[in-house]
Order: C-alpha cells, then sequence, then structure tokens
C-alpha cells in the first residue's frame, strides 16, 4: 500500500514534470516557427525593396543612355542640316561668280566701274589713283575711265584722277584701285566683293534660298 | 520505503531525466531545422529575386534598343525629309539667291 502511494507519487510529479516540459517543447518550437517566419517575411521584403529599387536604378541608367543617343542624333541631325545648307548657300556665291562673268562686256560692267569709283572718289576725294583691270577686261577703255572720272568729279565735287595701269590681275572680273602713293588700295574684283559680302549677305541669301 | 524501493525510485528518475534531456535535444534540433530552413528559404527569395532583376534588366534592355533604335531611325527620316525640302527649295530659288547676288554687286537698277 505505502509503495503503491508512494510510485503514485512519483507518477504524479513525472507527469507534471513531463506536462511543464511540453509546454516548453512547444513554446521552444513556436518561437521557432515565428523566428524562421521572421527571416521569411524580411527577406521577402528585402527581396521586393531590392527589386523595386534595381529595376528603377536599370530604367534610369536605360532612360539616361537613351536621351544621350538622342540628343547626340538630333545634334548630328541639326550639323548634317546646316552643313547642306552652307554647302547649298556656298554654291550660289560660287554660281553669282559665273554669272557676274557674263555682265564684263556689258554696259552693266560699265555702270558697276561708275557705282565703285564712285565710292572710292568719295573716300579719297583727290589725288590719282591707279585702276588696275583683270585680264579678261576688253570693254573698260582711257575713254570709258576719262568719262567716268569727269562725271563723277562734277558729281561729287572731288578731284580725283583715275589711270588705268599697264599691270592686269587675274580675276573673274572687277579691279583693283589704288592710290598713286600705293599707301592704300582697294580691291573691287568680283571675288573679293563676294568675299566681303558673303557673311553678312548669309542671312538674307538663306531666306530667299530655304523659305 | 524500503532501500531496494528508494534504489529503484532513484534509478527510474535518473531515467527519467535522460530522457528529459534526449527529448530536449530532439526539440532544440527540431527548431534549429526549422530556423535553418527559413535561412535556406530566404537565400533562395534572394537569389530568385536576383535573377528576376537580371532577367528584367535584359527585357528593359531589349525594350530600351528597339525604342532608341526606332527613335533614331525616325530622326533620320525626318532629318532626310528635310534635307529633301531643303535641295527643293534650293533648287527653285537658286536663281532668286543669285540674282540678289549679281543686283547687289552691279547695282539693282543697272541688272
Amino acid at each position: 500500500m505505502f509503495k503503491n502511494t508512494s510510485e503514485n507519487r512519483v507518477k504524479k510529479i513525472y507527469d507534471y514534470i513531463q506536462e511543464e516540459l511540453n509546454k516548453q517543447y512547444s513554446k521552444i518550437m513556436l518561437d521557432a516557427e515565428e523566428k524562421a517566419q521572421e527571416i521569411i517575411s524580411e527577406a521577402t521584403a528585402n527581396a521586393k525593396s531590392l527589386y523595386l529599387e534595381k529595376i528603377d536604378e536599370i530604367k534610369n541608367e536605360f532612360n539616361k543612355i537613351k536621351n544621350k543617343s538622342i540628343a547626340e542624333a538630333e545634334f548630328n541631325a541639326k550639323q548634317k542640316i546646316l552643313k547642306q545648307k552652307n554647302e547649298l548657300i556656298h554654291s550660289i556665291f560660287d554660281c553669282a561668280l559665273s554669272k557676274l562673268k557674263q555682265y564684263i562686256t556689258t554696259d552693266v560692267y560699265v555702270k558697276f566701274l561708275e557705282k565703285s569709283l564712285m565710292e572710292i572718289a568719295l573716300n579719297t576725294r583727290s589725288g590719282k589713283i591707279e585702276i588696275l583691270l583683270c585680264d579678261s577686261d576688253t570693254i573698260i577703255s582711257e575713254n570709258i575711265i576719262k568719262a567716268l572720272e569727269e562725271k563723277i568729279n562734277h558729281k561729287l565735287n572731288t578731284d580725283v584722277s583715275f589711270i588705268i595701269s599697264q599691270e592686269k590681275i587675274r580675276a573673274a572680273g572687277g579691279f583693283i584701285a589704288r592710290c598713286a602713293d600705293g599707301k592704300i588700295s582697294y580691291n573691287y574684283t568680283f571675288e573679293a566683293i563676294l568675299d566681303r559680302i558673303k557673311e553678312p549677305l548669309r542671312p538674307v541669301v538663306s531666306k530667299i534660298l530655304f523659305e | 520505503m524500503t532501500v531496494a524501493s528508494l534504489v529503484h525510485t532513484l534509478k527510474s528518475i535518473r531515467e527519467f531525466e535522460l530522457s528529459l534531456i534526449s527529448d530536449l535535444d530532439k526539440v532544440k534540433a527540431e527548431a534549429s531545422k526549422k530556423i535553418e530552413q527559413a535561412k535556406e528559404k530566404a537565400k533562395k527569395i534572394m537569389d530568385d529575386t536576383l535573377q528576376k532583376i537580371e532577367d528584367e534588366r535584359k527585357k528593359i534592355q531589349r525594350n530600351f534598343e528597339i525604342e532608341v533604335k526606332n527613335k533614331l531611325i525616325e530622326i533620320d527620316t525626318a532629318t532626310q525629309k528635310i534635307l529633301n525640302e531643303i535641295k527643293a527649295k534650293a533648287k527653285s530659288n537658286r536663281d532668286t539667291a543669285v540674282n540678289f547676288i549679281i543686283k547687289y554687286i552691279l547695282g539693282e537698277d543697272n541688272v
């Protein structure tokens, strides 16, 4: 009887301990599961955040490359258009030079000479001015120059004397005038005139050509 | 209580203690295993994400390349159109421009 009672007591103690420990085991397992869930949740959140961040970075990087490529292409296109316009404008001046040659044997050329000599006379007012005609010039004679000299001096109240030089110049048309002392010279060859007017006339020529 | 029963009881307590230690080890091992599995799963999630990012990067790159290529073609076509228009306009206005220069040099009234 005593023995049974004692064993019963021990068994009750065992059962109690076992029960308490089972609770502890359950808690350990529950904690482990919570920890595991936490690890997975954290990894999922980190992965999501990393994904969004990296995709954003990648898109930004490609956007930069895209914008740079497009900007370069647009710049090159503008340069190409500008280059073609410049070439066309340049060809117009070349064409004008060729066409100007056609006027060298006409009255228009004499009028051009008169206009140019008037500018020189207005500038110098008096003195001898040597005129170097171009080698292709066949129309301008000493008589024409003298007649122009008289007309100009009368009109502008100047006292200039134009003399045709024996020296000829190589040009498509026009002339070079130089004062007797050789200090001042005026280049009125078609080439020099075109060179001088090319830049100032470029906007107007461009407008005529392309608008 | 006899000595024999006391010895029996003590032996029984010792066995019970050993059994408890063994159970505790098992539970701890089980808990560690769960955490290890979670860590492996977390690593897999991250690896999958990195792979997904790489796949997405390739996809975005392909799309961007197509987009840029199309845009460049568009710019090139537009430029070519402008160049053709410029050429056509220059051709039709060529004489006017040349005459303007000639008039400018020779005098408006002279030509």
